[in-house]
């Protein structure tokens, strides 16, 4: 078994790292490096969008970009960007990363609890949190139609605890990992949460095409 | 003179109950808010017309509705009512994923009119292997594999041997299915109780329509790369379509269908035979699985 113990004598940060948070180490350690910033590439086309992309994009003291890595759309990558502190390049890129995080996040409950009762049990935690006022969800609201979820047992509300934690996470994410202000990640994960309905609930691509109505 | 006016008012009147009665029921089928009534979590896919009518008595076992409903933008579809938690519409699409009405168009344009977060395509498909599968399994896709997409390349004959090609798939990948609906159909093999076996695995799809025993055998070494099944329990027409309405990371389909043929010789004669049942199988499966969610969660 000594073989196989000096197998794995791996350094555990190497191991955990993408390739891509080893080139971050690599540039904060450069004398010119300033900072390190992650826009989401990922054009609209007739209906849907163009495969998501992140680009780590490297920016010198003067605030010039002098590297960029473009790679698909990776939440675990994100999410270890996310700890590591590196902001998006501006509020849309933030909403949107956090958008696709939020449906990463969410595919747990979902594959649990499938479906129809997960749209129902999201729905109501959209209506009941502070967001449902917020002016992103708010207009997207009229166009999305949920069934009510049984409420004689204990799975609305276990959904229920599993949707607001990841939410949470996002907000906390946002507050003390990013440290952004109150009301700037407000607007960050309200506009998160509003790009993630409207792609779920196919609400621009149903406008788009003149179908939706408000309810 | 005053019983010719009563036969002809009775006429009249009847006429007008008649002409009432056509109004009412048209109405009834065309809804007020088409797109609304359309709204859903879960649309049905299927092909043929023998998948249809096993769909609407798969429905009736089960008591569940099977309405037929016309809407301007995306023709004829079929509400289910609510099954569990679940808000479902089933739609007719043309056999294969290509041409107008296809299942890669009806896809993308029904995801967007409807709102629904998942597609299972129902109906029938070819099993691969005669000894270890009967017709009326049922297949349930974990992953797909668009077989039409491949490279073929030219291989020069050496010394005076006559030129070939090479199919080569390297650049093709597997396509995952929608993780909730697949935990779906496995709670129901876990827990239900059916008269045929449920096979969970890889499906190939794509365009043809498959009579060869030898081209399939083929088809199989040139995708996994050895003699063995690699973990593919069938193949069908319709899937491959639906890669076309959500990203290869966030799948919105499943494919569930039942063996009436294993795509050799006897392929037309035995289709025909068992086209019926496989296609109940898959349906009866299906809708079971839903149903089960209503209980599940009421517990």
């Amino acid at each position: 078994m000594s073989d196989v113990d000096s197998y794995f004598k791996i350094d555990k940060r190497e191991r955990d790292s993408h390739p891509l948070i080893r080139l971050l180490d690599v540039q904060r350690g450069e004398p010119k490096f300033g900072a390190a910033k992650v826009q989401i590439i990922r054009p609209r086309v007739a209906l849907g969008f163009e495969p998501a992309q992140l680009s780590l994009q490297f920016f010198d003291k003067q605030n010039q970009i002098y590297d960029y890595r473009t790679e698909s759309w990776d939440a675990q990558l994100n999410d270890a960007l996310v700890d590591r502190g590196i902001l998006a390049i501006d509020e849309p890129n933030e909403i949107e990363r956090f958008g696709l995080g939020l449906g990463a996040a969410l595919e747990r409950p979902e594959s649990r609890y499938g479906d129809g009762f997960f749209s129902a049990v999201l729905m109501l935690v959209v209506d009941q949190s502070p967001f449902a006022k917020t002016e992103p969800v708010r207009e997207l609201r009229p166009y999305i139609s949920t069934n009510r979820p049984h409420e004689g047992g204990h799975s609305a509300d276990d959904c229920n605890l599993m949707i607001q934690a990841v939410l949470q996470d996002r907000w906390l994410e946002l507050r003390r990992k990013l440290k952004y202000e109150q009301s700037h990640a407000e607007r960050i994960l309200a506009g998160a949460l509003a790009y993630y309905l409207d792609e779920r609930f196919s609400i621009s691509d149903g406008r788009k095409l003149g179908w939706l109505k408000a309810h | 003179m005053k019983t010719t006016a009563f036969l002809v008012f009775s006429v009249l009147a009847a006429l007008a109950t008649a002409i009432c009665w056509l109004v009412w029921k048209l109405r009834e089928q065309m809804t007020d808010n088409p797109v609304d009534d359309l709204k859903c979590d879960i649309l049905l896919f299927f092909a043929t017309q023998t998948e249809r009518e096993q769909l609407e008595r798969g429905a009736a076992e089960l008591e569940l509705p099977f309405e037929e409903r016309n809407d301007a933008h995306v023709g004829t579809y079929y509400s289910l009512g609510t099954i569990g938690p679940n808000r479902v519409r089933a739609v007719k699409t043309r056999m294969g994923s290509f041409f107008h009405q296809g299942s890669a168009s009806q896809a993308i344009v029904l995801l967007a009119a409807s709102s629904a977060t998942s597609i299972i395509q129902v109906g029938m498909a070819f099993g691969i292997d005669r000894n270890a599968q009967k017709h009326g399994d049922v297949l349930v896709s974990q992953w797909l594999f668009p077989y039409d997409y491949r490279i073929i390349d030219h291989l020069a004959g050496q010394q005076g041997q006559v030129d070939r090609y090479n199919i080569d798939y390297s650049e093709t990948k597997r396509f995952l299915a929608k993780r909730s609906l697949l935990s779906l159909f496995e709670q129901e093999r876990t827990t239900g109780r059916h008269e045929f076996a449920i096979h969970f695995g890889g499906m190939l799809s794509g365009g043809s329509r498959i009579r060869s025993q030898l081209y399939l055998r083929e088809l199989l070494i040139a995708v996994t790369g050895g003699e063995g099944p690699g973990g593919y329990i069938g193949g069908e027409m319709e899937g491959v379509g639906l890669l076309a309405a959500s990203k290869r990371a966030e799948p919105v389909w499943v494919i569930v269908k039942g063996i009436s043929d294993f795509a050799d010789d006897q392929q037309r004669d035995e289709a025909e035979a068992h086209r019926p049942d496989a296609c109940l199988n898959a349906v009866r499966f299906v809708l079971a699985a839903l149903r089960r969610v209503e209980e599940l969660f009421a517990e």
